[in-house]
């Protein structure tokens, strides 16, 4: 029994630790905790790199095609306007001439 | 021989630029442009023209025959001024456009004119067909020119106007002063009509 508590008392025995001792434990803390890319990691930024690339070219196709669009609706309406201006203005001519004019109407 | 077959392109190719733009008028109108108090300028070629067609191919509710008579067009330019008050521009001041179309190819088709007012179509012939149409509206408030490159169906072109009306264009106040209705046909007597 005082053996065992010898030993007892042995390990519980006030130390003093070593000047290092505080740099070797943060030392330890860092290794723990810092960020380590493991493979399936790399793999979901790379797919999440791929994803944003593919995003930003589909966007850009997209303005293109709506841009596109906007100048073909622009210039159909003035290709309409043009030929019914031109039309109207055609049908007033013909209208003018095939119709008798006052004089001859008045006696 | 290199020499000459690239003589023989380069020929082709001016004749072919020439061919088409013989319909095509210079509009020269700046000066109008500063005096008019609104202008609308059409000029429809090339890529922005490809677009409209291929966009009123697709369309629905453009006729057949509109789609037919916008496919073949090579270009549409249209220039309309409007001016608040009465004869603000001069006929001198259109004058260059008239001037142009009294060059080889050109034939007045109509002119109807009326102390201040005009109104002519002349369409543009090469080899008896019709590649080009002017319109040339002249009014006290308002002048109009619209040149049509390709060749164009009348009729189809006089319907297109008569159908859509123009609301966004006012062309209400481009119509001219209309005359008193004509009276009935005189009924003789004893008919019952």
């Amino acid at each position: 029994m005082d053996r065992m508590e010898d030993e007892l008392r042995q390990l519980y025995r006030r130390q003093t630790p070593s000047p290092d001792f505080t740099a070797r434990v943060m030392q330890q803390v860092r290794a723990e905790t810092r960020w380590k890319f493991r493979p399936f990691q790399w793999a979901a930024v790379g797919a999440l790199a791929a994803s944003l690339t593919v995003a930003f070219f589909v966007g850009r196709q997209q303005q293109r095609q709506q841009r596109l669009q906007q100048e073909a609706e622009l210039a159909g309406t003035q290709l309409l306007e043009s030929l019914q201006v031109a039309g109207f203005k055609i049908g007033q001519a013909q209208e003018a001439i095939l119709r008798p004019s006052q004089e001859e109407v008045q006696p | 021989m290199r020499i000459v077959r690239l003589f023989a392109m380069m020929a082709l190719l001016c004749s072919g630029v020439w061919a088409q733009s013989g319909a095509q008028l210079k509009m020269d109108l700046d000066h109008l442009e500063k005096k008019a108090d609104e202008v609308v300028k059409v000029n429809l070629e090339g890529e922005s023209l490809d677009l409209g067609q291929k966009l009123l191919a697709v369309r629905d509710g453009v006729a057949a025959p509109v789609k037919e008579l916008v496919k073949g067009l090579k270009g549409i330019y249209m220039r309309r001024f409007w001016f608040r008050s009465k004869n603000t521009y001069e006929r001198e001041d259109t004058d260059a456009i008239r001037k142009q179309m009294s060059g080889p190819g050109w034939v007045p088709m109509i002119d109807n004119r009326r102390k201040t007012e005009g109104l002519t179509v002349y369409s543009y012939m090469e080899n008896e067909k019709v590649t080009g149409v002017t319109v040339l509206s002249e009014q006290e408030q308002e002048f109009t020119v619209v040149n049509i490159v390709g060749p164009v169906n009348l009729e189809t072109l006089i319907n297109l106007g008569n159908q859509l009306g123009l609301p966004p264009m006012k062309i209400a106040t481009t119509e001219l002063p209309k005359k008193p209705a004509l009276p009935p046909p005189a009924t003789k007597p004893g008919t019952g009509k």
